[in-house]
């Protein structure tokens, strides 16, 4: 592939996609599931998903060490041959575009349950993917820029939202500390670790960035302080709302942020915080579109991936009407995370092993 | 090529208003919502709808208009009232400024009181922190009897009193956070109890009034004093001033810091001493489960400003006096405090103090908290109060007056 005549991406830029992509998760349907088989423990999960996939990752970086330079794709192929490299291709592409078809309508649902009532459903995912496909359409390295660029902004965000809500904190609220149990809780920080797959698909990407240790340092900070993010504002969400009344809630981030306001003059202040909200939802899918692209584009081994940007935001608004409700949104996304545990936990040593595989045969050779 | 995209996206830009789009001239927005049991299981459901003009610089077109516009509706639940309410009103109802929501108290005890609340919240307009007050008469009499003098937008009166019910502390700031937070079993939630009508007026030399109780003469009818005791979501019963702000004090983060209240004078039966006491510190909770009858020990660290005593005895300057007073204070202030907790037990049989949360803390697991049945053991406990007091000052004044006008004899 020609990535010469594309502008690479730098660390600090790379770095924060990945908090901006993977922090998301603190605002949408991946916090109040956790919290039901969680409990006044599921601030935990994330710190433990992570945990786990890092493994996973740790197992994949040796072999992408060995072939600096090179991307997921290429690597696959090149180990596993034209069936095996596309195989693995399609496999991450399906899992990748299922959870983008089901994470944005869990988006567009917040959006139509907590702030446009009355649009019509198809008409804001149209919306909403419309403009992540203009963002995406402008390629990695602007999706890069536009991250930078507001990282700060958002994290500041964040900041002064917890600060407002710092009042009706109550920390004793964490207690009882395990929650359902300790082994009930690595059990689905296990099962639910998929949520943090992105840093198995990422890998993909190295190619577009700089330098080898620029893509790893940035996965590695950008996943590591965004699970740290969740995980805090997630005991944020549970020591304003208390359990068992957080399982009750459906979006706590939106609540949380219908809480707050600024002094006694500014008392709506949640228009402030969905509007970055908003922003940041059209860079996350943007980030996904140009993924599934680039997946898809790899695994039929053609250069113009960029041509497919148009047809895969397409397919993931089509897919995720499919869905009837929010809750059957959450059972699919309940469903996918388990199966694509098991593919991003058990892709990495396949991936290994057809690489030991690999470099034995070509060592007798 | 260019141009076709741009003419391409533009339009998405306007789209955004098409649904739910709002016109600000077309919005009545409801400040109070009041409601009432209504015939068949349905709700009456008053909305008190201010009205934007009054108190603008806008006034000259609206001289003549009331500052809001009180409207009743009886309905199946709140939103479908809304609906109900453009037969009358002719602009589109909107509970985006909510504040305050009033519960007759006939509702709050009715049992399906907690389904009303529950089914109400789910409208995203309805924010969660939205004021819940009982009212003693019906809601509707409730807003229509409220005019208060000093401020002419209903809304504003509301959100200043807010703020002052965190100050004083004789009644619970209570939002529907807090009562869908404590909806679960034996689960305990006081709320504000208010009322418009002031007829079982007392004097009592202490500050155990319940609304309705306050001794005043003119003003505002509207009295806010005391809490209503819900249980599982329904109301059992009331606390008055004196007590809600001592349950206020037996838990373990409050909003109210500093407080007046009188007592009864050591040495003179007949004269009170009123000071101003400052929480100073944390309540401490110790808790040991570990019985069949739990041991509770709590302490509560108090500072004191002695503000006046009509006993006009040298307290200031008599060391032993002031011991004496230190003691008698330390030990009037447990005496009250140990019968409020004896009061929950008994009679209202749960936890009004948010133990329950340092009791979590012992468990290691929510199903072994669940299993320990917090409220059951609460009920038996044994419950030891300590007073931590100290007395900072005695005002401005050294010597009581008397003094001065003996030493001139």
């Amino acid at each position: 592939m020609n990535t010469s005549m594309q502008e690479k991406v730098g660390g600090r830029e790379f770095t924060s996609i990945f908090l901006i992509v993977v922090g998301m998760k603190l605002s949408d349907i991946t916090t109040t599931i956790l919290f039901e088989s969680g409990q006044t423990a599921g601030w935990m999960i994330p710190l433990l998903s992570l945990a786990f996939m890092l493994v996973a990752y740790v197992v994949l970086m040796s072999v992408l060490k060995r072939r600096a330079g090179q991307g997921l794709p290429e690597i696959v192929f090149t180990v596993g041959g034209k069936f095996g490299g596309g195989l693995i291709c399609l496999l991450l592409f399906a899992a990748a575009l299922l959870m983008t078809a089901v994470t944005s309508r869990g988006y567009v649902d917040i959006i139509n349950v907590m702030v446009h009532q009355q649009s019509p459903l198809y008409a804001l995912y149209l919306m909403l993917m419309a403009a992540a496909f203009y963002v995406a359409s402008r390629g990695f390295a602007a999706i890069a820029r536009v991250s930078w660029m507001l990282i700060f902004l958002i994290e500041g965000a964040i900041v002064l939202l917890v600060s407002i809500m710092w009042e009706d904190i109550d920390w004793m609220r964490l207690y009882p500390w395990a929650g359902p149990g300790v082994l009930e809780i690595v059990r689905t920080g296990f099962m639910h670790s998929a949520m943090f797959g992105e840093i198995i698909l990422a890998t993909a990407l190295v190619p577009q960035v700089t330098t080898f240790k620029a893509f790893r340092i940035g996965s590695v900070v950008g996943f590591i302080v965004s699970s740290l993010k969740i995980s805090f504002l997630m005991a944020v969400y549970l020591s304003v709302f208390d359990y068992p009344e957080i399982i009750h809630i459906a979006y706590p981030f939106q609540q949380l942020t219908k809480n707050t306001s600024f002094g006694r003059v500014f008392t709506h202040a949640e228009s402030f915080f969905i509007g970055f909200w908003l922003i940041i939802s059209v860079i996350y899918f943007a980030f996904y579109i140009y993924l599934l692209a680039y997946l898809f584009g790899h695994a039929l081994r053609t250069d113009r991936y960029q041509k497919l940007l148009l047809p895969m935001a397409g397919l993931v608004v089509f897919i995720g009407l499919i869905p009837g409700n929010t809750e059957q949104v959450r059972s699919y996304w309940e469903l996918l995370i388990s199966y694509s545990t098991v593919l991003y936990g058990a892709l990495p040593f396949v991936i290994w092993l057809l690489d030991w595989n690999w470099r034995r045969r070509h060592a007798k050779t | 090529m260019r141009k076709l995209k741009l003419a391409l996206i533009l339009p998405l830009l306007f789209t955004a208003g098409c649904w739910d789009h709002l016109e600000l001239e077309e919005q009545a927005f409801v400040v109070v919502v009041g409601l009432d049991k209504g015939p068949k299981n349905t709700v009456e459901v008053t909305f008190q709808i201010a009205n934007p003009q009054k108190g603008s610089s806008d006034i000259g077109t609206a001289e003549s208009e009331p500052p809001s516009d009180t409207v009743r509706f009886t309905s199946p639940d709140v939103l479908s009232a809304k609906d109900l309410a453009n037969t009358v009103v002719t602009r589109t109802i909107n509970f985006a400024h909510l504040k305050t929501m009033i519960v007759h108290e006939a509702l709050a005890r009715d049992e399906a009181f907690p389904h009303i609340a529950g089914a109400a919240i789910r409208d995203p307009e309805l924010r969660r922190e939205v004021a819940l007050i009982v009212s003693r008469e019906k809601a509707y009499d409730f807003i229509q009897k409220n005019r208060p003098r000093l401020e002419t937008r209903p809304h504003k009166y509301f959100e200043l009193m807010q703020q002052r019910w965190k100050e004083t502390g004789f009644v619970p700031f209570s939002t529907f956070n807090q009562y869908l937070q404590q909806q679960v079993v034996d689960s305990m939630f006081l709320a504000i109890y208010a009322t418009a009508d002031s007829k079982n007026y007392r004097v009592s030399r202490k500050d155990d009034y319940l609304a309705g109780e306050v001794p005043k003469h003119s003003g505002d009818p509207v009295q806010m004093m005391g809490a209503a005791v819900f249980r599982n979501g329904r109301m059992i019963g009331t606390l008055n001033g004196q007590q809600m702000r001592w349950a206020q004090m037996l838990r373990h983060k409050t909003s109210i810091d500093a407080f007046i209240a009188s007592f009864t004078d050591p040495l003179d039966e007949q004269a009170m001493v009123t000071v101003r006491l400052f929480k100073n510190g944390g309540t401490k909770v110790r808790l040991n489960l570990a019985k069949e009858r739990p041991d509770i020990h709590v302490t509560i660290p108090l500072r004191a400003q002695i503000l006046s005593f009509t006993s006009l005895q040298p307290y200031a300057t008599d060391t032993e006096k002031q011991i004496l007073l230190e003691r008698h204070l330390k030990e009037e202030i447990e005496q009250e405090v140990l019968d409020v907790i004896r009061l929950s037990q008994r009679k209202f049989q749960g936890d009004l103090f948010e133990w329950e949360l340092i009791a979590r803390k012992q468990f290691m697991t929510m199903p072994a908290y669940q299993a320990y049945g917090w409220a059951k053991h609460y009920r038996k406990a044994n419950v030891e109060v300590k007073v931590d007091l100290r007395i900072e000052n005695f005002g401005k004044q050294r010597t009581p007056y008397s003094e001065t006008v003996k030493g001139g004899d």
